[in-house]
């Protein structure tokens, strides 16, 4: 005997709404974004990129950040006429002066740097980069008069170096013909820790300050890590490696393509070595550090830059934590085992 | 490929009430109206930066032209065909000028001396290819 024909079929809709929603409307919805911020600080393009934060939370944060980055260029840059640290390049030759807290740990730093770099970072080096001008509002196109140059040089390598005296609080005694202290190596590095602080003070997990290419990282993009390329020192708009970084991190690079003039036929950068007086020649055109803190790094890419790849190399134990990616003259590359990076062929 | 297809939908046809059907048709109604509003993007603008402070947007779709008196001297503002694009005349590296057109929200224009910026915001965010260039 056959069925009737009226039996009930299944109803479907049920499970046809659950199948559609979950396979179609995942890859509608709106993906997570970077929330990204930038403005003219330092005398260069900082960006602050955050991620996952309510907007809030975010924009209080990064306000804050930005104001601490102008608060240090105002304590620490050498083209304010009114900054502490111009203050301080005016106190007279052998004097003894008391120090803002925070100019006397970038100073102190500094010098630490300086010694273990056997002078190739130097912070007192304010006489031969006015002479040279790579940072001025208008740079120089022209290498500085030779007499003039080695009268600096001369200068430069007899006088007495300031002399840091007193912790709490600190002061410094000031070397022969004035301070003579440029920041300008060592003091983006802290204005970027600080924002970092800054940050993580409002709550922020995760989070990109880069300054004009210097950088320090913090946290991921949730699953994702922060994608950061590293400029070809001779290519425009291409990377030579991509760093995938997902934890506290800061990156600085050194490189002779950033400001730099020919003349004559000859490419003059503003990487000066304190030796020579001159830009430095030391086989290297591009020098990236990793290391814990932007200031130990964005010192250390000078310095590294001017010693030379076999110079660096011995050194690098006397900084733990510190990674290197050297780009030699003829553009090949050395890098050490942790420099979190994968090369672009 | 086809024929595993067809015979699907075969069973789900023969397998389904018109109750089902209407059900079918309406949750696709709901998913295209949600994508519909997910995928409109708001107008795209460009905004003006003079030391560090927002001084005008201007919409990117009509052409347009601004001259603002920066640190160093004039720096001219243009729009046109969906792009915006910024040029300094005293600048000795003129970053800004050689950065070109630029169109892609997020995208920056700058001449750091001269305290000028341009950003072009407005649009769905676009996916730049690093976080970030060190150099």
């Amino acid at each position: 005997m056959q069925q009737p024909s009226t039996t009930m079929k299944p109803r479907l809709h049920p499970l046809l709404t659950f199948l559609i929603i979950f396979t179609i409307l995942p890859g509608c919805s709106q993906p997570q974004t970077p929330h990204t911020t930038t403005r003219l600080v330092m005398g260069t393009l900082v960006t602050i990129t955050t991620w996952n934060v309510p907007e809030a939370q975010e924009r209080q944060g990064v306000a804050d950040a930005f104001r601490e980055m102008q608060r240090i260029d105002r304590l620490m840059s050498s083209h304010h006429p009114q900054s502490l640290l111009s203050t301080l390049n005016r106190a007279e030759e052998n004097s003894t002066i008391a120090l803002d807290p925070e100019l006397a740990l970038v100073i102190r730093r500094g010098v630490e740097i300086h010694q273990i770099t056997a002078g190739a970072f130097d912070p007192e080096l304010r006489a031969l980069i006015r002479l040279w001008n790579f940072s001025g509002d208008q740079p120089a196109t022209t290498p500085p008069d030779p007499q003039q140059l080695a009268s600096v040089l001369k200068t430069q390598k007899k006088r007495k170096r300031n002399r840091l005296i007193n912790q709490n609080p600190p002061a410094m005694s000031v070397g022969t013909g004035g301070a003579n202290l440029d920041l300008g190596a060592i003091a983006k590095g802290y204005a970027i820790d600080r924002a970092i602080t800054v940050l993580q003070q409002a709550g922020i997990t995760d989070a990109l300050v880069n300054a004009g290419g210097d950088l320090r990282i913090l946290g991921s993009k949730g699953e994702a890590p922060w994608r950061i390329g590293i400029q070809h020192p001779r290519r425009d708009g291409e990377v030579i490696a991509v760093s995938e970084i997902r934890s506290d991190l800061a990156m600085v690079t050194s490189g002779d393509y950033e400001r730099a003039f020919v003349h004559n036929d000859r490419r003059y950068h503003h990487i000066l070595d304190p030796e020579t007086g001159t830009p430095s020649d030391s086989g290297l055109i591009s020098v990236s550090v990793q290391a814990p803190d932007a200031m130990t790094a964005d010192a250390l890419s000078t310095a590294f830059f001017v010693l030379g790849e076999k110079r660096s190399l011995t050194l690098l134990p006397d900084f733990p934590d510190v990674e290197l990616l050297l780009v030699r003259s003829d553009g090949s590359l050395h890098r050490t085992a942790g420099f979190i990076a994968t090369l672009r062929p | 490929m086809t024929t595993s297809s067809g015979t699907l939908l075969a069973f789900l046809i023969s397998r389904s009430t018109v109750a089902d059907r209407l059900w079918i048709v309406f949750s696709a109604m709901i998913i295209l109206a949600s994508l519909w509003f997910t995928g409109s993007e708001p107008g795209e603008e460009v905004v003006i930066f003079r030391n560090a402070q927002r001084i005008e947007a201007l919409p990117l779709d009509q052409p347009a032209k601004r001259s603002l008196p920066g640190r160093l001297g004039p720096v001219e503002i243009e729009i046109r065909d969906g792009a915006a694009r910024l040029r300094e005349f005293e600048s000795a590296r003129m970053i800004g000028t050689r950065t070109g057109w630029i169109s892609a929200t997020g995208e920056i224009a700058a001449c750091v001396p001269c305290g000028i910026m341009i950003r072009i915001s407005g649009g769905a965010p676009s996916t730049p290819t690093y976080d970030a260039v060190a150099r």
